[in-house]
């Protein structure tokens, strides 16, 4: 199978990041004034579902990708899975301590935090290996 | 490691992104690779090898 193209994978998304905004702006404010609790949950959660189209096609660019842009991939990965594993531990003693009083709401921004350490990482690491600042097109 | 990969793609006359387009990588990977930032696995170096017809420790020197 072909690898993706950039600027393929930069439309697509671009389109379901567009998807996910109209979503926050449009389906969310209407979670309160929900009365069935299932109408509800699928308002909740419908932001959900762009961004894990989004992984889905990160993945699939991941699959086509070659092996410098895999290993690349993975130890980036793996370095934000690792800082933000960390900080989220740190954040539960806190927690269980009562030293830091979160509502939950915090867990929100797990997974953008995520994105943004792998996507700095990812551009740190290719910097190093290839000299280049482009870090879509690899 | 040490390769002549640099060397053998001038010597063909292509450039980093016509010799990775033959050997279905990025022109980043091509240029890592001749700068010595980037080790190939056994197979691409098997590929790259066919691809200049050589063998394979004739282009890759590991070196002490």
């Amino acid at each position: 199978m072909a690898r993706m193209s950039s600027r393929r994978f930069n439309a697509y998304v671009m389109v379901l990041m567009a998807v996910y905004v109209a979503l926050i702006f449009v389906a969310w404010p209407l979670v309160r004034d929900a009365h069935s609790v299932w109408w509800r949950i699928a308002l909740a959660v419908s932001p959900t579902v762009p961004v894990a189209c989004v992984v889905a096609l990160m993945a699939r660019r991941v699959m086509l990708a070659d092996e410098l842009e895999q290993r690349l991939h993975l130890i980036a990965l793996g370095m934000a899975t690792a800082l933000v594993g960390t900080a989220c531990l740190i954040a539960g003693f806190l927690a269980l301590g009562k030293v830091w009083r979160g509502d939950g709401s915090e867990l929100f921004w797990v997974f953008p935090v995520l994105c943004l350490v792998y996507g700095f990482t990812r551009l740190g690491l290719k910097r190093y290996v290839t000299g280049s600042w482009d870090f879509w097109g690899c | 490691m040490e390769n002549r990969v640099r060397e053998l793609r001038e010597k063909h006359g292509w450039s980093q992104g016509e010799l990775g387009e033959r050997l279905d990588v990025s022109r980043q990977t091509i240029n890592a690779i001749e700068t010595g930032k980037y080790d190939p696995s056994l197979p691409l170096a098997f590929k790259i090898a066919r691809l200049f017809g050589m063998r394979i420790e004739t282009i890759f020197d590991p070196g002490k």
